[in-house]
């Protein structure tokens, strides 16, 4: 993690990647929020630019550390030291997964002194246990989709199409409950949807602890079964890798 | 006690897949090894030399665990590539060649620890054996300075330190000294000779005959993936021990005049290679008397230099890769 995390200052193109860009995306679903005088505004556009924020950089940095390695030719020296592939990934998307707190943070920081908006939190310790399980769950995803950048060299293509598909599937600025039923089923597969929907029911005034425990139940259970895919994708990636021998083309 | 062979192949092929076309897409097979067999034994600096793309760094990714074989057996240390990997990774290490495989936008000394927590190094001695490592290659004093402002050398360096940071049995080492200066890379070759008195063991792949002939023990010559011969510099030398070699500086000699001269009688090889506006024709023969026969082929070319000298590994090397392309 240290390593990843100096990587990540001494490059101010990532910087300006993941904690200004995100921050103009904010400004402006706060202020279409702000127009819109939505109840919820808190629940729907501060969270939710929060959480688009948080999955942008685990996803940006998951995807992009495995293909900036491709570029640097340390994927090589990565797959035939002992350190197997699936630990150094962790390394990375945990990183990243912090970064993504950080962002986190910034956009709440940035509703409550420049748009004023009083965040008022119903259960902080039920939000902090949400925040934690949505973390890992991101850093567990993260390491899913690096096993296609690794062998893939359209890495960069199919991080621009989730990033989009994600905010949009997983309600990250609406409910869930609007798209269509067959959206839904796919949403719901999706552990940021369940990340979201935690988070949602820890900021309400009124904290249901049946609606938190349901959907943090979720939460870990797809989180595990991506652990799971994870897993086996690792041991085929790394399998694939070795029979045909195309790391280092980039 | 005989010496125990560290690192056993045998009847290795190793066949990439690829496609052709855009639309129509059609598989096409490339054998890049050919049934290639050898042992290297403990602390042996072994060469494999040969052209560009004759399988030098496909063996060395095969022995390193990066690739699997198609066929045949390889063991390293005693354990199969393809079941025990794990085993052999933390006794081995690798340099691939180039410039790249380092983080430029870390500094030396942080490449050095984030390799040694890869290789398992305890975390109390990653410091020490870092200011080690790099106080050995010479870069203690640009330790903290980021890789993106080194030299090719000095990433070089930084390369050979990186693959000691697991103190490995064995080192594959490949074309490590290309496109460095000649002072760097004989500073470099030092370096390299002077890991084999601590018994390490060293792969080295190289298409420097001259590197070759300094450095190591025994040479393999691999061409088209197939090994054309494998003995000690000085034995690969006796394939052109009752050579000599008549070098001509000609401008304007063409490909034709090599053709021509080719079959005078008593020619066994002609190369020719282009320097800058001149040409440097090698003739390999057994008679040292036939030079007046070969300017005279050169015809109109403009000779402005011959020399008749011994011949070296290079021209060893000349004839058998040449002796087995022209039978292809």
């Amino acid at each position: 993690m240290e390593m990843t995390f100096k990587t990540f200052l001494a490059r101010p193109e990532w910087f300006l990647d993941n904690t200004v860009a995100p921050l103009v995306f904010t400004i402006v679903a706060l202020v279409y929020f702000k127009t819109l005088q939505m109840q919820n505004f808190t629940l729907y556009a501060v969270f939710g630019a929060g959480v688009a924020g948080m999955w942008a950089t685990t996803l940006w940095g998951s995807g992009n550390a495995i293909e900036f390695e491709r570029w640097g030719g340390t994927l090589e020296y990565t797959l035939v030291s002992p350190m197997r592939l699936w630990k150094v990934v962790l390394g990375r998307a945990l990183t990243y997964a912090v970064l993504g707190l950080v962002m986190m943070a910034e956009v709440m920081a940035l509703a409550m002194i420049i748009f004023s908006i009083p965040l008022q939190i119903g259960n902080p310790i039920a939000f902090l246990i949400s925040l934690i399980a949505t973390t890992v769950s991101f850093t567990v995803l993260g390491m899913l989709f690096a096993t296609t950048f690794v062998l893939s060299r359209a890495s960069r293509s199919l991080k621009n199409l989730l990033e989009p598909a994600a905010f949009a599937l997983c309600g990250v600025m609406y409910p869930v409950a609007v798209l269509p039923f067959w959206v839904q089923l796919v949403s719901f597969s999706l552990s940021p949807t369940w990340g979201m929907e935690t988070m949602r029911a820890t900021i309400q005034q009124e904290v249901l602890p049946a609606t938190f425990s349901w959907n943090l139940f979720w939460l870990m259970i797809i989180t595990l079964i991506y652990l799971a895919i994870s897993w086996f994708f690792f041991r085929v990636v790394e399998n694939r890798a070795r029979v045909k021998g195309e790391l280092e083309k980039i | 006690m005989s010496p125990r062979p560290v690192i056993e192949v045998r009847n290795l092929v190793r066949i990439y897949e690829s496609e052709k076309g855009y639309l129509r897409k059609k598989k096409a097979s490339i054998r890049a090894i050919d049934n290639v067999s050898f042992e290297v034994f403990e602390g042996e600096l072994f060469g494999l030399v040969g052209p560009n793309g004759a399988g030098k760094t496909t063996t060395v990714k095969v022995l390193c665990t990066l690739l699997t074989p198609t066929s045949g057996t390889v063991k390293i240390l005693g354990h199969d590539i393809m079941r025990h990997a794990e085993e052999i990774r933390p006794r081995i290490n690798v340099i691939f060649g180039g410039e790249r495989g380092l983080y430029w936008r870390l500094s030396g000394k942080d490449n050095l620890r984030y390799f040694a927590y890869l290789y398992g190094v305890n975390h109390r001695d990653v410091d020490s054996r870092v200011w080690e490592l790099l106080d050995l290659v010479g870069l203690s004093e640009r330790a903290d300075e980021k890789v993106e402002n080194y030299s090719r050398g000095m990433k070089q360096r930084l390369h050979i330190a990186k693959s000691l940071i697991n103190n490995p049995e064995i080192i594959f080492l490949d074309e490590p000294t290309q496109g460095l200066d000649p002072e760097i890379a004989h500073s470099l070759r030092r370096l390299i000779k002077n890991l084999t008195r601590e018994g390490k063991t060293i792969f080295l792949t190289t298409h420097y005959m001259l590197e070759a002939d300094e450095l190591c023990d025994r040479v393999a010559v691999i061409n088209r993936g197939q090994i054309a011969a494998l003995d000690s510099p000085d034995a690969l030398k006796k394939y052109v021990a009752n050579h000599v070699i008549i070098e001509i500086e000609a401008y304007g000699a063409v490909q034709n005049n090599v053709k021509d001269i080719e079959a005078i009688n008593g020619v066994s090889l002609v190369t020719l290679e282009t320097m800058e506006e001149k040409q440097l024709l090698k003739v390999q023969s057994e008679n040292g008397a036939i030079v007046s026969s070969v300017v005279e082929k050169l015809g109109k070319a403009n000779v402005i230099d011959v020399r008749i000298r011994e011949p070296t590994l290079e021209d060893a090397y000349l004839k058998l890769v040449g002796a087995r392309d022209k039978a292809l």
